[in-house]
């Protein structure tokens, strides 16, 4: 495992260094898209990376109003962010909402550009899987199948690995499809994928959030994210015009 | 067109009634994971128990310490960024060991002879372990000074820094999360 890269007497942790990776990969093949379709491939990056900036203030913000007692005697402490001291849930609520609110804002907020996202997206999730296969994160839970891997003391599924073989494939999926699908169908084919990797593979990690009864929120998220998504995909066309 | 409408709704109950099916067939059995959490050096995982001395001799393991929650810190005297937070560490330490809280401080490969006379130019009370072989910094997968590990009265690792200097703000930030569970 890797969770720190030594560059002479700088740790530099993996995990943000790959999350930027993984930002960086999804935008540069949504970009390409993008400009294949006749859009401007230069937006989304720059939706990509103003959400990355308002993401992390507003996760920040949060982090420091949620302690504020303890921040408030040492004001300076605030400007000296670690990895561990934003929300991630805030930063990545707030950082969606500033990319989209870019896009809408520069009118390109559209099924093609939907299109694009979701072309970068699943190259974006590899990148994150092998990140966690990297640092033992979102692991899985102790098994005894052939294909076992030894992590935290135990034989576990390699949960990393089957969800990055899978959205390997649903990639391959999109982008086989990305010059005669409709537009918009890309989108609704990813939300289709990642919601299908999310109800088939959640139960094999460890640390998954389970509800009263043993159900895993995530899975019934998954499947409601799946119907969604195949009754989008399986609206009736519409009639191509006679010439 | 009324066929292909009926097959649309007949591809959606479908998904649904398997999707339900996977879905109770791979449930957890009810509290499972909160009763057989694994042990090792990461956030959500029990603290890897281990014993070491402290500069007196006196043997200190961590296992001892369960019911008060532990700011488990390695360091070395040579590196700037652990010196630099030692006297935030110790501020918290003052500040919460009444309720419950200990920094232990772990040494890493320095002998008593080095370590001495820095707890005493920085006035540090907390207690410090020496880890002289390295073997715990191996054991907590410590890959770059200070790491800082912060475990709950369970014995779970709730949180951890790589890398610092910590600020006190970002101490009492992580011990009131801590505490508050």
């Amino acid at each position: 495992m890797l969770p720190v890269i030594q560059i002479g007497h700088v740790a530099l942790p993996t995990k943000p260094l790959i999350l930027f990776a993984a930002l960086y990969a999804g935008l540069w093949l949504a970009g390409r898209e993008a400009d294949r379709r006749g859009l401007d491939g230069e937006r989304l990056w720059n939706a990509g990376f103003l959400g990355l900036g308002g993401g992390l203030v507003a996760g920040r913000i949060v982090y420091v109003l949620l302690h504020w007692s303890a921040y408030r005697s040492d004001p300076l402490a605030i400007l000296s962010p670690k990895p561990g001291t934003i929300v991630p849930s805030a930063a990545l609520a707030a950082g969606a909402l500033v990319a989209l609110g870019y896009l809408w804002r520069a009118r390109s907020l559209n099924a093609d550009a939907a299109d694009a996202i979701a072309l970068g997206l699943p190259l974006a999730l590899i990148l994150i899987d092998f990140g966690n296969l990297l640092n033992g994160d979102a692991f899985g839970v102790p098994s005894d199948v052939p294909w076992a891997i030894p992590l935290w003391g135990e034989r576990r599924h390699p949960v990393q690995v089957y969800e990055l073989l899978a959205i390997g494939i649903v990639l391959i999926v999109l982008w086989r499809r990305r010059q005669v699908a409709r537009p918009g169908d890309l989108a609704w084919g990813s939300l289709l994928g990642y919601g299908l990797v999310r109800l088939i593979f959640e139960p094999f990690r460890a640390q998954s959030w389970v509800l009263t009864g043993g159900y895993h929120g995530v899975q019934i998220l998954g499947l409601i994210a799946v119907l969604f998504a195949l009754w989008a995909l399986t609206r009736p066309r519409q009639p191509d015009t006679a010439v | 067109m009324r066929r292909l409408h009926g097959a649309r709704w007949g591809l959606l109950a479908l998904a649904a009634v398997l999707g339900f099916a996977w879905i109770q067939f791979s449930r957890s059995p009810a509290g499972a994971q909160e009763h057989t959490p694994a042990q090792g050096a990461r956030v959500g995982l029990m603290a890897p128990d281990f014993t070491l001395s402290r500069l007196d001799g006196q043997p200190v393991s961590l296992s001892e310490l369960r019911g008060q929650a532990v700011v488990l810190n390695f360091w070395a005297t040579w590196c700037p960024p652990c010196r630099a937070e030692m006297p935030a560490l110790e501020r918290v330490y003052q500040a919460h060991r009444e309720d419950g809280v200990v920094v232990l401080g772990v040494n890493q490969g320095e002998t008593g002879a080095a370590v001495n006379p820095f707890l005493k130019e920085f006035g540090i009370s907390f207690p410090v372990l020496l880890d002289a072989q390295g073997n715990v910094g191996r054991l907590y997968r410590v890959q770059a000074l200070p790491t800082t590990y912060f475990i709950d009265r369970q014995g779970m690792i709730r949180d951890m820094v790589i890398g610092g200097p910590m600020s006190e703000a970002l101490l009492q930030s992580k011990l009131a999360t801590l505490l508050g569970e």
